[in-house]
């Protein structure tokens, strides 16, 4: 009411545009859904009748189950290791006196920019050397190295939100720079650092190209799995895999959005009370 | 809010040490080929409240960075009774700072905060919580040991931030701008603050702003920097009364500084200057030593209104601007194209007030015109 018909119309005309881009954006992957409780025994879109019968199958299948495990077992470590060298990164890089700093930051996230087929293909002729490449060990050092990045680039964030004179005040308070970083620079930046390490594990949770060169059957992933299941067996329960992989990334895409919501407070709160 | 620090509240229960002599001999800081700091060396006696003005880019910053511990110098030594602390890293040196944003730390309360550099130095559980109530009955935040900072006004922010740098009585304060974040009733409100905390702590207090009011209002003495070198050190009186240099002269206060083109001595120990636009003006005294000098006339020292017969000092000019604020009365005169005179006076001294436009004759005293080194 009140607004100029060209202004109204500019506006519905954005909010349209906006929900064709989202509907763009998300709409392949949701496709999947429907067809995870399909009631056919092949892919087919739309489906002729709806059950839940695929996650039933789903449930019920050793290989699957194992493959998640297996998943489990891979992204958790991976995303262990990420984090404690990703952390180190951004505290060398953002808060020490590093020469080629710009340098240096640029080789620390070209882990993720570079394409992973080429740093599979590097892995598997190094790992092969010591026979490795069929091993937990290859494919989690394998996903460490370009998920460190992600751990890189959000604890950088969260340092660089903050001056670097919390950590002078705690030094001239006593504290020398393991436990300033202990009890001052860890407890504020540790929703970046958890952020990084959800990030991680969700990067390694949906990783297929290092998985295809780095596990066999005795260690194949998730996705790994149901890239095999498309090629021999194209059932719905290739979609239901698909879903609860999709339903996890959602799980943890929502919790690294509720952890950055907690962090700006936070960070506004700081700032607030040094300006107030 | 505004009651004092009383001396007997800060040491009640305890035994205070005066705070520490601090020398320093040649403590100089290069970069390559550049000198952030010239060789410095300045002494600063026990329970002093010292400041360091300048402007950005002087060296006080790395003045205060090499005393803290974060910058090393490049020679020289920075002697605590008597105790170099080059070479000493910044948590061993038992120094407290109070930096410009406080920097507390947001996740922990006010106590845990004032507590932090007594668990640092494992103190026991029952001797930090009584430093701990005391210091903040000191500072008058009885009632906020369980606030966080975040909740805290920017004035209690800085109280506590006071509170945690001299809980375990350190040798010397250091305070960087710890003002210049607060708005200015407050900011007054702190400076009256920080001076009784730091007498009734007895401690030395070296501390640094761009303010030179600030400086002035509380600072036993003062050096001013510039270009990274010390220019002056003396006490307020002293620096404003009695400059060493042009720079000395114009950043501290206002003055009205006249180039000179010609001098000759006058009769009675007297200097006749010729300025740079051709105004000849008394000074009593003879010029400093040195290369060159300017003439140096404070605002407050003239007088404005009719001709004067009898003045040894006298210029005519147009009023180009009038501000008047609590109580005083700022006058811009113009007197010639390139310069205009600042001059100050007490509202109620006046005899009439001028307005924008007028003409009007500006004198004063001889011994009210200084002759001040360039360098």
């Amino acid at each position: 009411m009140g607004w100029p018909i060209a202004i109204r119309l500019w506006k519905i005309f954005l909010l349209a545009f906006t929900v064709l881009a989202c509907l763009y954006l998300v709409f392949p992957t949701f496709v999947i859904l429907p067809l995870s409780f399909s009631s056919s025994l092949y892919l087919s879109f739309p489906p002729p009748g709806w059950s839940t019968q695929w996650y039933v199958a789903l449930w019920n299948s050793p290989t699957y189950s194992v493959a998640f495990l297996h998943s489990i077992f891979i992204g958790l470590p991976a995303a262990a290791i990420a984090v404690v060298f990703g952390t180190m990164l951004a505290l060398a890089l953002v808060r020490g006196k590093v020469w080629g700093t710009r340098g240096l930051t640029a080789l620390a996230i070209a882990p993720f920019l570079l394409p992973q087929i080429i740093l599979a293909i590097g892995l598997y002729s190094i790992l092969a050397k010591f026979g490795l490449t069929a091993t937990y060990v290859g494919v989690i050092a394998g996903h460490a190295v370009v998920a460190t990045p992600l751990v890189f680039i959000t604890v950088s964030a969260a340092l660089r939100s903050y001056d670097s004179t919390f950590e002078m005040a705690a030094m001239t308070l006593g504290a020398n720079g393991w436990k300033s970083f202990w009890f001052v620079t860890f407890p504020m930046i540790r929703l970046g650092v958890l952020a990084g390490g959800i990030f991680a594990f969700s990067f390694s949770f949906d990783e297929i190209i290092i998985a295809l060169f780095l596990t066999n059957t005795q260690t194949t992933t998730l996705p790994k799995q149901l890239y095999s299941e498309l090629r021999y067996n194209m059932t719905p329960t290739i979609a239901a895999a698909s879903s609860v992989i999709i339903a996890i990334s959602l799980l943890l895409l929502t919790a690294v959005a509720l952890i950055e919501k907690r962090s700006r407070k936070r960070i506004a709160a700081a700032g607030a009370g040094a300006k107030a | 809010m505004n009651k004092e620090i009383t001396g007997r509240e800060a040491t009640a229960g305890s035994q205070r040490r005066r705070g520490a002599r601090v020398v320093y001999d040649g403590v100089t800081k290069q970069y390559g080929n550049l000198y952030a700091l010239h060789p410095t060396s300045l002494e600063i006696e026990s329970g002093e409240f010292f400041s360091i003005i300048g402007p950005s880019g002087s060296g006080k910053t790395t003045l205060l960075g090499v005393t803290a511990g974060f910058i090393p110098p490049t020679d020289g030594q920075i002697l605590v009774d008597g105790r170099d602390l080059v070479g000493i890293p910044p948590f061993q040196r038992n120094i407290g700072m109070v930096f410009q944003n406080y920097s507390l730390f947001p996740h922990m309360t006010v106590a845990q905060n004032i507590g932090f550099p007594l668990r640092m130095r494992k103190l026991g559980r029952a001797e930090a919580d009584e430093r701990i109530k005391r210091m903040l009955g000191v500072v008058r935040l009885g009632g906020m040991a369980d606030r966080y900072p975040a909740q805290l006004s920017g004035g209690q922010q800085q109280r506590v931030a006071l509170a945690r740098a001299a809980v375990y009585d350190p040798v010397l304060l250091l305070m960087d701008e710890p003002l210049s974040a607060l708005d200015k009733n407050l900011r007054e409100e702190m400076q009256r603050e920080i001076k009784a905390f730091q007498q009734a702590l007895g401690a030395t207090v070296i501390y640094v702003t761009h303010d030179q009011y600030e400086a002035s209002s509380m600072s036993h003495r003062i050096a001013i920097m510039n270009g990274g070198r010390v220019a002056q050190i003396g006490s307020p009186r002293e620096l404003y009364e009695n400059p060493r240099n042009r720079f000395v002269a114009s950043f501290l206060g206002e003055a009205n500084l006249f180039e000179v083109r010609r001098h000759e001595p006058a009769p009675g120990n007297r200097t006749l200057v010729e300025t740079g636009q051709g105004f000849r003006i008394q000074a009593a005294g003879s010029p400093p030593p040195g290369k060159g000098f300017v003439l140096c006339v404070r605002p407050e020292r003239i007088s404005v209104g009719e001709a004067k017969s009898g003045a040894a000092n006298q210029l005519t000019g147009t009023v180009s601007d009038v501000v008047y604020s609590s109580g005083t009365a700022h006058y811009r005169i113009r007197v010639a194209p390139d310069m205009e005179i600042n001059q100050k006076i007490q509202a109620g001294s006046m005899a009439r007030q001028f307005e924008i436009g007028e003409t009007v004759h500006l004198t004063w005293d001889e011994s009210d015109s200084q002759l001040i080194a360039e360098e």
